[in-house]
């Protein structure tokens, strides 16, 4: 009983945590909601109405009449230069770099040159319309369906042999990535995973000679995959789903260590659980201010890349060892000999820190994700269902969260313990192989593809040497431990 | 502020990494960065050396020249002012690539007197007061680039260096053009079509080299420079313009003192509101791409001076604009990308040559007279240009 009431305690601190995320998750996002600027829409439309037509003029050969539509471009630049350049100055250079490009080639009356630079202007025209440029304040305001559109000229630069520009145009959608994914998870998880496995890979390919033809085909898949996604409307579900499918994996990683550390009769260790799960939630929390208020989710790309990268590898590390402690102490007289002994020393400090930085780790993690989404999310629905599927996510993780650690108290200790061991091992392999292919993101890891390994999104499985081989170390150490158990427990009972 | 922001990021993202990890992996990381820095450093000491003797000899030499020169302005010898002005462009040329590489801010120093004295060359009548001062100058610069010493700055202060140059040339500018817009209001407001005729290109010229600036002040730019085809309403038509229309097309200047007196109170509000203006190196270098664009699309088109025909000064006022930013930048081009610095500066050299030869003495022929073939010839050099100019951006 006495011991119930501590628990309980505990369990409210951590509702409290919880409540205070969805909190601060919430004001987050309302100051997300602000719009920005943008151009005058009529005038925009008029233009790209002017641009098109200057196409078609020019596509048929009528320089001449050409000159007219391009004149109200220009008369339309010049009242909007400024304006332009006060908010992207690299956006307004483009433009006008392309207008001008574009007299050139009429001064030069060269009609096939014309079309095409007139195609470029739209192309950019396009571009400022849709907010798809790094404002000067390093903000931006990407849409999916730009982004679809830049993957596709990337395609045309790979198709046209221009390896270097599709490269640093590469670089570029990986770092944008962030400004659209929430858009795509929310929607098709396989979509998500696939483009960020594809990511990785289109930068391999470009890295290394002759692969243009496969570059080709990610990028036609990526927009394959991707186009359907654009222009999608959400419910407060879809908001719902977002903490739901990021925070299981952390649940299930800070709720092991809950029962670990109750089963083992220690109630420092659980403080120091529930200690480092609270810094991952304000970490997260802060990151998600500083990413809606002050950079914008591009400048953030790289980073995002190295902290999910970095917690990923170390907390896969870390909980290779908690599984291999769980599956060890799963032996019921194992267990109570090693309770007797140690009483509630059972944990020794070292490892209560330790305990602490996986929570840490696995809330950091999984949070920046939920908190990145979210923000993603953000003014494409109304607030009050944003609002409302948060909350239910939340308190859906609360419930799961609860019938983990009560049933984890009632059960017996070996089933328990296997199943968690099973589960943290199974986290261990994940995190292992994403935390590797988020680090290639950010470009610390060479991007490579080994097409002939196995890929699956689910199991974090990438086709590439460099996140399979840790992998495939893990599961021979799995695989080693059970089988010396297998051979020591017998030779000790004959014993 | 923002490099400053995810700098701190990425720290965030290394806690807890092993000290091993860390080690390897930030060595291959930044390992990458340094190589080319180090080459480019490498070459340019190896031929240091041998430079600095060929910039003494060079300058020993163009010295001799100038001196020659000087004696010519004396005695008034307007034959022979022209054939040295000639002989100080060549003089000059046969060796300057090196000391842009070595000295570039004593390279930008001589390269501002010998271009006008070159060009002085090509005139039939010679402004000999002007060219003593101009010799004088040359000389000076002379002597600076004798004492040298080779920069140790590095990119980032040689630019802030180059904010600072180019600023102190923003704020002539604009001294320049009250002055000029001044006289030239005088002129309208007496009724002396002849006198603002000849004062008009004069006011173009320092507000062309400067436009990306002047054009930063809300409607301050419309006020003062809109076309008759840009502006809707043409009752609210004000500025420089309306003045060309009376003084070229109605040829009166009846009821333009109001335009008159509005113009010089927006140029003298235009000279406040730039002494103040805080620009950045990516704003100034961004303004060398935007003059060039700027001659590309209204001034090689016939459509800037649409009255008075005078698009060739105000095109060739963008270009020296354009090249006064490059020559700002070139310490920094040096670092970063030397080749692209002998190549700009080979295209300029170009455009320049082509521009001279459309004036006639000292004036450049109206736009209505050049030939389609003359338009496009300009026009190819400044698509050249612009492109290499497009490439400056890497510099920062």
């Amino acid at each position: 009983m006495l011991y119930g009431g501590r628990g309980l305690r505990l369990h409210r601190l951590l509702l409290t945590i919880l409540f205070a995320t969805l909190l601060s998750i919430t004001s987050l996002l309302t100051v997300q909601g602000k719009t920005y600027a943008e151009p005058a829409e009529q005038d925009m439309n008029s233009v790209l109405a002017a641009t098109e037509q200057l196409i078609q003029q020019l596509d048929s050969g009528q320089l001449e009449q050409g000159k007219e539509s391009f004149s109200a471009i220009k008369k339309w630049w010049n009242a909007n230069k400024t304006e332009a350049k006060q908010q992207s100055l690299d956006m307004a250079l483009e433009i006008d770099s392309k207008i001008a490009s574009l007299s050139l080639a009429f001064v030069g009356k060269d009609v096939k040159l014309a079309a095409t630079q007139a195609s470029d202007l739209r192309f950019s025209l396009q571009m400022y319309e849709e907010g798809a440029f790094v404002m000067n304040d390093g903000k931006t305001n990407l849409s999916l369906g730009t982004y679809v559109m830049k993957l596709r000229q990337t395609g045309d630069l790979i198709e046209r042999g221009e390896l270097e520009k599709a490269r640093t145009e590469t670089k570029l959608l990986q770092r944008q990535w962030l400004s659209v994914e929430g858009d795509v998870v929310s929607q098709s998880q396989s979509a998500y995973s696939d483009s960020e496995r594809d990511l990785v890979m289109l930068d391999a390919y470009l890295s290394s000679e002759g692969k243009q033809a496969e570059a080709s085909i990610i990028v036609d898949r990526m927009v394959q995959s991707l186009s359907p996604l654009i222009d999608a409307q959400y419910s407060w579900w879809d908001a719902a789903l977002i903490p739901l499918r990021e925070g299981i994996e952390a649940l299930l990683v800070v709720g092991t260590l809950l029962m670990f550390a109750k089963k083992s009769n220690s109630r420092p260790a659980q403080k120091w659980v529930v200690g480092g799960t609270m810094a991952g939630v304000v970490l997260c929390i802060a990151v998600g201010f500083a990413v809606s208020l002050l950079l914008s989710s591009s400048a953030f790309g790289r980073n995002n890349a190295l902290i999910n990268g970095w917690t990923g590898v170390f907390a896969s590390l870390m909980l290779l060892y908690v599984s291999y402690w769980l599956h060890r102490n799963s032996d019921v007289k194992r267990w109570n000999q090693l309770i007797k002994t140690k009483s509630d020393k059972a944990i020794s400090g070292g490892k209560m820190l330790s305990l602490s930085l996986i929570a840490f780790f696995a809330i950091t993690r999984e949070g920046l994700e939920t908190v990145i989404f979210l923000i993603g999310m953000a003014g494409k629905m109304p607030a009050m269902s944003l609002v409302g599927g948060i909350a239910a996510g939340f308190g859906i993780l609360i419930v799961v969260g609860f019938a983990i650690i009560k049933g984890g108290n009632r059960l017996p200790i070996r089933p328990v313990f296997l199943i968690s061991s099973l589960i943290v091992f199974y986290l261990c392999f994940k995190f292992m192989g994403s935390g590797i292919h988020s680090l290639q993101m950010a470009g610390i890891i060479p991007s490579s593809v080994d097409d002939y390994l196995p890929e699956k999104a689910s199991f974090s499985l990438y086709p590439s040497w460099y996140s399979t081989l840790p992998q495939l170390v893990f599961l021979l150490a799995g695989f080693t431990v059970i089988v010396l158990q297998r051979i020591r427990p017998t030779a000790q009972i004959k014993v | 502020m923002h490099a400053r922001t995810s700098n701190r990021f990425s720290k965030l993202g290394y806690i807890g990494m092993s000290a091993l990890l860390a080690a390897t992996l930030a060595a291959c990381g930044n390992n990458n960065d340094a190589e080319p820095a180090a080459s480019v450093s490498a070459q340019q000491s190896e031929s240091q050396a041998s430079d600095n003797s060929a910039i003494q000899e060079g300058t020993t030499k163009l010295q001799e020249v100038t001196k020659q020169l000087q004696d010519a302005i004396g005695s008034q010898n307007a034959d022979e002012v022209k054939k040295l002005g000639k002989s100080v462009n060549d003089a000059w040329l046969a060796y300057e690539n090196s000391v842009r590489q070595a000295f570039p801010l004593e390279y930008v120093e001589v390269e501002k007197y010998v271009m006008p004295i070159y060009s002085a060359s090509a005139y039939d009548k010679v402004d000999f007061e002007a060219l003593t001062a101009t010799a004088a100058k040359l000389q000076d610069a002379l002597v600076a680039l004798k004492n040298a010493k080779p920069t140790t700055a590095n990119t980032s202060e040689l630019l802030l260096k180059a904010v600072d140059n180019y600023k102190a040339y923003v704020q002539e500018q604009m001294d320049q053009m009250v002055d000029r817009t001044k006289l030239f209001t005088e002129a309208v407001i007496a009724g002396n079509i002849d006198e603002a005729k000849r004062l008009y290109p004069l006011t173009r010229v320092n507000y062309e080299r400067i436009e990306p600036i002047a054009e930063s002040f809300g409607d301050l730019d419309p006020r003062i420079d809109a076309r008759e085809a840009d502006v809707e309403d043409l009752s609210t038509w004000t500025g420089i313009h309306r003045i060309e229309k009376a003084l070229w097309v109605e040829k009166s200047l009846e009821g333009m003192d109001q335009y008159a007196d509005q113009l010089i109170k927006d140029v003298q509000e235009l000279q406040r509101k730039v002494s103040t203006f805080e620009l950045e190196p990516k704003g100034m270098v961004a303004g060398a791409m935007e003059l060039l664009n700027e001659a590309a699309t209204s001034k090689i088109t016939g459509e800037e001076e649409i009255f008075s025909h005078l698009d060739l000064v105000d095109f060739a006022a963008n270009v020296e604009g354009s090249k006064t930013v490059y020559l700002s930048i070139i310490p920094a081009l040096n670092e970063k990308n030397p080749d692209l610095g002998n190549q700009l500066d080979a295209q300029f050299q170009k455009i320049e040559q082509v521009l001279l030869s459309y004036q006639k003495n000292g004036e450049y022929v109206t736009y209505d007279t050049l030939t389609t073939e003359q338009i496009r010839e300009i026009s190819d050099e400044l698509s050249v240009l612009s492109t290499l100019m497009s490439q400056t951006a890497s510099i920062l």
